[in-house]
């Protein structure tokens, strides 16, 4: 009996978060499913008909998904990589103890406390390409002879929304890391410190290992919000110039909220989900989290 | 350690409290929806309104209902403002969701999504009877009219869509207002120039705007080239595709390709990039309308002026900025409705409206109005009046408008496809 | 020696770390001289880095004319409570996938991650209509169980990994010692968790701050948040950009005094905890 009761713990654990999942996501993510076979825009909510695999295909000979697909790569790639490595660093300083560092600790957190609609708006006037600050700042430095119209032209603009994506994600992987560090017994140092081993040394067999439970999990979780935040693109080039920074879920938006195809906007949308869940797969089946520990 | 026991335990019992309050709350709401009261006699009607507002702090709106209030004691209308940006994302979504407001403000644009869902509410035989009907500006009826020839708008705002200049550096390079657009390039070439002796070019002709929005000043180079200046010929056939317009749409390309005579920043330019440039002096002449004019006279006094879009070979064309009211199907109280949204277009309300919005008054009876007749920038609107459009209404033009021009004259600007291929897709674009 | 040290220090210490900060703060810094600069200073023909004239107008109006301090507190009743359900929930759930070993365990995991992955535009309209059914619509209520439901796969997963990290020879002293289960993890996991906990919450507490596109919907003007509020400066042919830079500055700044607080908190709890202990 004893024995029958404690197997049911972990499920009554799980459950409270299970349930509240499934009561408030679950039917809008069939219903999004279901619509995917559907040839459903807003226009003709009377006439909507099956149309099976069809927006399936459509997808796939669709020159725009083929770009937005190319510049999500991009898009995650760079933006999360820069991201990790400068939050890494920056934990890595704040672990020090110094003067103020509870006020820095807090005062990094601006970037991703900034409303996304602000982020844009204000990128968008600093990277203008007539008076824009950073412009200013690099010509005053003599790094640059003219000024650059970053935003407005295609060569510039991915790079552009890219840096304005690790500013603005640098402080969660800093938090999150930090975090981390914090967990690390202070004797595992001490011994090594005792051992003799350098600086380098412990970051490289101590802390990295001790953090890779947390490093795998932020990047991924930071991998799938990257890849579905829309306003800081949206609002500084409209997934401008071209094509050029027109990412899938990007594009999802705009098939949804100003093309109202609902239909077509819930395929790519599966689409980039299918693409993300294999990507996690890959991910845990190479790295292995749960031996991690 | 007992500490966090205390705190856990806490953590408990707020969480239970919520929950019961959630439940609690939700058994509540249900009785009452709102708006499902019968309409009773004597009884005090409700109306729900939204509306968007440039400036969220004129007051001027929440005098005008505040007013209507107390002159319609049977009539309570309560607005909410809400962000433009994502207006038509809320709107439509609650009232897809089945809990939007009774009248709201609209663009004609949004007709096809709304109307497709059976939600807006046909207003003709309200128009009828309403007396300012025949006050109503020339042609504007005739704008306003849906495909299926009724009316479900009701006309409050309208801008005609003009150029702006700088007086002072027209007369320092020597050129006059431009006629046509063969002029305008001209004109255009003498106000590109450098002029600190930096040797770098800092003051350009023209603040061309290739980001969202762009379609609007782009139509008046192509269409005036363009015989009937119509999107579409007698035939249906989208009139892009015709050697003249890609001709005129090479010549406007080219302003940014060959001549260089607008910022380099053009093809990402937008609203407020294209309105910057010509506040700083970085550009002598920009497309836009009156909503801008109390700006531009702040900043420049007397050194700001407006002439009528340049003709091509076959006349002017401009775009018309507009904004109506509509009432929606799911309101249990058509009538007072009316009596709001039509109430608002009246012309105390309008005089007042369209003086500290600076909007274009869309009743004739106001157009002689002192205030309005020695405004030279009302003046450039009503001389534009009689050439001013709009775009085709229909299903293709949200992603038209908001990505595929962008995109695709993004493109041709930066010399990836050419002119001739910009037209196909944009003219595909509009008919598939 | 010591001379070395401070090259050292300065070389890997402080210079990454000042120029790190200046790149977080700089964008902040550029809006908040926007926010004190006359609206005419705005568009010079030369780019000039102090106003010339500052001025607090846009501050006085931001919360004179407009319910600002109303936004912000229903920006504080929502994150806060969200911060609470989520973290309750994920912890208990987190417990369970960090310590037990139980059928389906993969999938539940995986399928709080597969959640997350669907792009939220899309779930807009069906959960409008949830919302309305239930009659939660326009009450900070549907905002706390959306962000909770939003939340949740990614704490989860984060203080997973954070229990995952605590030794459980711990716990099983305790056990050994008479403790139950749950006991030892409230008293021995809990207390050594809390850095992640503190890390986690800060995450559900900004995700919740920041949120629009939800917010736009299920708010009307008395539960607006701040994001949503921020947008009506915004209009169709005009930027107030005072008022929103002057928004932006003083919306992020409950956030870092909040994590200032907490963080102070925090580390002379950890302090007394481990004299205790």
């Amino acid at each position: 009996m004893q024995k029958h009761w404690s197997k049911l713990i972990p499920y009554i654990l799980v459950a409270p978060a299970f349930i509240l999942m499934l009561l408030v996501v679950g039917y809008p993510i069939l219903n999004s499913i279901y619509m995917s076979f559907l040839d459903y825009t807003l226009f003709k909510p009377k006439d909507i008909k099956f149309v099976g695999l069809a927006n399936y295909l459509k997808v796939l000979s669709d020159p725009i998904f083929r770009e937005s697909l190319l510049n999500t790569v991009l898009w995650v790639v760079f933006g999360v990589f820069f991201q990790f490595l400068f939050g890494l660093i920056l934990a890595l300083l704040l672990n020090r103890k110094f003067k103020g560092r509870g006020i820095v600790r807090s005062v990094i957190l601006i970037p991703w406390v900034t409303p996304g609609v602000l982020i844009g708006l204000m990128w968008r006037w600093m990277y203008d390409g007539n008076y824009g600050v950073i412009n200013d700042i690099l010509s005053k430095l003599h790094i640059i002879d003219n000024f650059i119209p970053w935003l407005s032209s295609s060569d510039t603009s991915m790079a552009s929304v890219i840096i304005t994506i690790i500013w603005q994600g640098i402080p969660f992987f800093a938090i999150m890391l930090l975090a981390g560090l914090q967990a690390i017994p202070q004797e595992l140092y001490e011994s090594a410190y005792v051992d003799g081993a350098g600086s380098w040394h412990t970051f490289w067999h101590i802390t990295l290992p001790m953090l890779k439970p947390t490093i795998l999990i932020s990047t991924l979780l930071r991998i799938i919000w990257v890849a579905n935040s829309v306003d800081v693109i949206y609002i500084m080039t409209g997934g401008g110039p071209g094509y050029s920074t027109h990412t899938l879920s990007v594009y999802t938006y705009i098939k949804a909220q100003k093309a109202l195809d609902f239909g077509y906007s819930a395929t790519l949308a599966i689409y980039l989900t299918v693409m993300l869940a294999s990507v996690a797969f890959v991910y845990f089946k190479n790295l292995n989290l749960k031996e991690v520990r | 350690m007992k500490k966090n026991l205390k705190r856990v335990l806490g953590l408990v019992v707020v969480f239970v409290l919520l929950a019961s309050l959630m439940t609690g709350c939700g058994g509540g709401n249900n009785t009452s929806q709102p708006g499902e009261e019968e309409n009773k006699e004597g009884e005090v009607v409700k109306l729900k309104h939204w509306l968007w507002l440039d400036n969220p702090n004129d007051p001027t709106f929440a005098q005008l209902v505040e007013e209507f209030n107390n002159t319609h004691p049977n009539i309570q209308v309560e607005f909410e403002v809400i962000g433009w940006n994502d207006f038509h994302t809320k709107l439509l979504s609650s009232v897809t969701g089945g809990s939007g407001p009774d009248t709201s403000s609209f663009k004609l644009t949004w007709q096809p999504e709304f109307i497709g869902q059976d939600a807006l509410l046909p207003l003709d035989d309200f128009l009828n009877e309403w007396q300012g009907k025949s006050d109503v500006v020339d042609n504007l009826w005739d704008v306003l009219k849906y495909e299926d020839g009724k009316h479900y708008v009701m006309p409050w705002e309208l801008q005609v869509l003009y150029m702006y200049y700088r007086p002072s550096m027209f007369k320092e390079a020597g050129v006059e207002v431009p006629e046509t657009w063969d002029d305008f390039l001209e004109v255009c070439k003498k106000l590109t120039k450098d002029t600190d002796g930096d040797e770098k070019i800092d003051q350009y002709g023209f603040a061309m705007r290739g980001a969202r929005g762009g379609h609007e000043p782009w139509a008046s180079f192509v269409l005036a080239s363009v015989p009937g200046n119509t999107f579409f010929d007698e035939n249906g056939n989208c009139t892009f595709t015709t050697p003249e317009a890609i001709k005129a749409n090479e010549f406007f390309l080219d302003l940014y390709r060959k001549h260089k005579v607008v910022p380099p920043t053009a093809p990402g330019d937008g609203f407020n990039e294209i309105i910057a440039n010509f506040k700083s002096g970085k550009a002598a002449m920009v497309v836009h309308h009156i909503k801008s004019s109390n700006d531009m006279i702040q900043q420049f006094g007397d050194d700001v002026d407006a002439f009528a879009v340049p003709a091509g070979p076959h006349g002017r064309w401009t775009s018309m900025g507009d904004t109506e009211n509509v009432i929606y199907k799911s309101t249990k109280h058509p009538k007072e409705a009316f009596t709001f949204i039509s109430w608002l277009s009246e012309k105390e309300q309008m005089l007042r409206w369209c003086k500290t919005t600076g909007n274009v008054p869309i009743l004739k009876s106001l157009q002689d109005e002192d205030e309005f007749k020695n405004n030279r920038f009302m003046q450039a609107s009503f001389e534009s009046m009689p050439y001013a459009h709009v775009y085709p209404i229909n299903e293709n033009m949200g992603e038209w408008i908001e990505s595929l021009w962008p995109a695709t004259t993004q493109q041709a600007l930066e010399g990836k496809i050419d002119s001739k291929t910009m037209m196909e897709i944009l003219a595909e674009g509009m008919t598939k | 020696m010591k001379k070395n040290k401070f090259i050292n220090d300065l070389l890997f210490f402080y210079i990454p770390l000042i120029l790190l900060i200046a790149f977080a703060i700089f964008p902040y810094l550029w809006t908040f001289l926007t926010s004190i600069k006359p609206e005419r200073e705005l568009y010079t023909s030369v780019l000039r880095y102090l106003p010339a004239e500052p001025t607090l107008e846009n501050y006085v109006t931001l919360f004179s004319k407009s319910n600002f301090f109303k936004n912000m507190w229903n920006s504080l009743l929502v994150a806060g409570v969200t911060s609470i359900i989520s973290l309750f929930v994920s912890v208990l759930a987190a417990y369970a996938f960090a310590r037990f070993n139980f059928k389906g365990k993969t999938f539940f995991l995986g399928s709080f991650l597969l959640i997350n992955m669907f792009p939220p535009v899309l779930l807009l309209t069906p959960l409008f209509t949830i919302m309305r059914k239930l009659g939660l619509l326009y009450t900070p209520f549907s905002l706390m169980i959306a962000y909770s439901t939003f939340t949740i796969p990614f704490s989860v997963w984060l203080l997973t990994g954070y229990i995952r990290d605590l030794p459980v020879s711990l716990e099983e002293a305790a056990m050994v010692d008479g403790c139950s289960r749950l006991e030892a993890f409230i008293r021995i996991t809990l207390p050594l968790t809390i850095p992640g906990i503190v890390a986690t919450g800060i995450y559900i507490f900004i995700t919740a701050w920041n949120e629009f596109i939800f917010a736009l919907m299920f708010t009307n003007e008395a539960t607006r948040t701040l994001p949503v509020a921020l947008q009506t400066f915004i209009g169709q042919f005009e930027i107030q950009w005072g008022l929103l830079t002057a928004g932006g500055v003083v919306t992020t700044i409950p956030v870092v005094v909040l994590f200032m607080l907490i963080q102070k908190k925090l580390v002379e709890g950890l302090t007394a905890g481990a004299v205790k202990g």
